[in-house]
């Protein structure tokens, strides 16, 4: 009897793990597929897409348009048990209606799915639509929640799939084009230079980093980035982000993670672009509380309370008010201007 | 001629290791926008640069043996000792991992040249030193003809690669991408300047 149920074990935790590591080989080919072609999505060089297109055309309203225009753009892009960017948690929820609170002067966005480079959410169309689908419907029973992990697995080596120097241009420019689309619809204007602060939650960290570049380039934008509890890498799209703060709860471990598992993270690593963004003074950590990483006491706790009675996710969103207003505004570069710099 | 067992499995080893190498470093072709066919054709054309490179190392070691240790083996026995050394690479296709993938592609490449070595001390009875010179000597030799620029090795590569291909240049998917988001900007740029202008 006991040998039927070992067996039984180890063969679950193989299949287990065998999938894993089919999801894990598997993973960067949504990105390749998407950049080589192979999808209907895929870019199109020496083409605009509609957005950009659309955003050209009403140029001239946004400039024209009355009232005052909004200081900032804040991208927010969920942590890594997100099926979509619109099924995110209560409590993010919550944050983010406070966060436009606190913050009437600058544009929330939230519908940018980050680890999709084509903003596909995990229950949208693709091949096992469906599998997430089923797993996503049930995440709140038992068996549900362990089917879940998978969630957090498939997006975890989406993290990885960014971090990698292989393959992180082409998914983390994939994810810019998609928050830049969404910045258009919201109509972020083409030569306001209005910084737009990427606001990433855990593995949600990485992409906010990830995509500086290839935001910084395509908008001219300065970028800024709020890593909650973000699980950072070493990538080297650090140089592009102007400034970053990182909040991480004294409870939260996870973020430690990168401390060992990237090694241009690592103190010896004095070149790394890492390292080199410490010491220019770019990166403040701000430990926000006695915050967990996830569930009940994480960062957006509407319920808990810091020994001065202000509720965690208030606490969150105070920091990351303070830190948006520091923003100094920038100059902003005519399309002359900006077209001569590239033609010369 | 029948093809010994030995010979076979040599072959086996070969054929799997470039190809599962191949597949690991696939990123390059999909970087560099290829499409469907044009893929499998530069597998095809990458994976005969390998042979390549496969058979000149090959003939260094039996050339190296001969010249400075006295030892003659024939070109076949040295080509089954350095094909079982390639055994490593058929685990290649796990450099697709992300993040661990080219940890390792370091790891495969240290443990060939390792089994490299081991195999050929074994089979020629060489010391550490002697295995080590009649290995790696090679290797450098490849490296330092690949460099001299003379020879124009680079530019065969490149129209070898443009005539079975289509494409004669694989170039860094960071660069690639950068050049495609700096071109979308322009694009832009010269839109909204044309709409300015007509509304004007």
């Amino acid at each position: 009897m006991l040998d039927a149920v070992i067996y039984t074990g180890l063969t679950l935790a193989a299949i287990v793990l065998g999938l894993l590591f089919v999801m894990a080989l598997l993973s960067p080919l949504e990105a390749l597929t998407w950049w080589a072609g192979w999808s209907s999505q895929a870019p199109k060089p020496g083409r605009l897409s509609q957005e950009a297109l659309e955003e050209v055309e009403k140029e001239q309203e946004i400039e024209a348009k009355s009232g005052v225009p909004p200081k900032y753009f804040l991208v927010y892009l969920t942590a890594i048990g997100g099926v979509s960017a619109e099924a995110i948690s209560y409590r993010e929820q919550v944050f983010l209606e406070k966060l436009e609170e606190t913050l009437p002067e600058a544009v929330i966005i939230s519908d940018v799915f980050p680890f999709s480079v084509t903003n596909n959410p995990l229950t949208g169309e693709r091949l096992f639509g469906w599998l997430w689908r089923k797993i996503h419907e049930k995440r709140k029973t038992v068996t549900g929640g362990i089917l879940a992990s998978f969630i957090f697995a498939r997006n975890l080596f989406n993290v990885a799939v960014s971090a990698d120097p292989r393959y992180g241009p082409i998914n983390n420019a994939g994810v810019a084009r998609e928050i830049a689309k969404s910045l258009f619809r919201h109509d972020y204007p083409l030569e306001g230079d209005i910084p737009v602060i990427t606001v990433g939650w855990s593995g949600g960290g990485q992409i906010a980093v990830g995509v500086a570049p290839f935001l910084n380039l395509g908008l001219d934008a300065p970028i800024y980035v709020v890593s909650i509890g973000g699980v950072l890498t070493d990538d080297p799209s650090i140089a592009f982000v102007e400034h970053l703060w990182h909040l991480q709860g004294s409870k939260d471990k996870f973020p430690s993670i990168g401390d060992i598992l990237f090694p241009g993270r690592w103190r010896i690593a004095r070149k790394s672009a890492w390292n080199a963004f410490k010491r220019a003074g770019k990166m403040t950590t701000i430990t926000p509380g006695p915050m967990f990483h996830t569930g009940k006491g994480d960062y957006f706790d509407p319920k808990s309370t810091l020994p001065d009675g202000t509720l965690y996710v208030e606490k969150t969103v105070q920091i990351i008010r303070d830190a948006v207003r520091s923003i100094q505004p920038s100059t902003p570069t005519s399309i002359e201007e900006e077209l001569s710099q590239y033609i010369s | 001629m029948p093809i010994s067992p030995e010979l076979q499995h040599a072959l086996l080893i070969l054929t799997l290791s470039i190809l599962s190498l191949l597949i690991g470093n696939s990123v390059v072709l999909f970087a560099n926008r290829v499409s469907r066919s044009q893929f499998i054709r530069s597998l095809l054309a990458f994976g005969f640069l390998f042979l390549l490179s496969f058979l000149f190392w090959t003939l260094s070691v039996q050339f190296l043996s001969a010249l400075l240790f006295g030892v003659h083996k024939p070109f076949v026995d040295v080509f089954i000792i350095v094909s079982q050394s390639f055994t490593p690479f058929i685990l290649g296709f796990l450099i697709l991992l992300p993040h661990l993938g080219h940890y390792f592609f370091a790891l495969l490449r240290v443990w060939v040249v390792v089994n490299l070595i081991v195999n050929v001390a074994h089979a020629y009875e060489f010391g550490l030193l002697q295995a080590l010179v009649a290995s790696l000597l090679g290797w450098m030799l490849l490296e330092l003809v690949s460099s001299l620029s003379f020879l124009q090795l680079d530019a065969v590569k490149r129209w070898f690669l443009k005539v079975t291909t289509g494409k004669a240049e694989y170039r860094d998917p960071n660069d690639l991408v950068m050049e495609y988001v700096r071109a979308q900007r322009i694009l832009m740029l010269q839109a909204a300047q044309k709409e300015k202008g007509e509304n004007a």
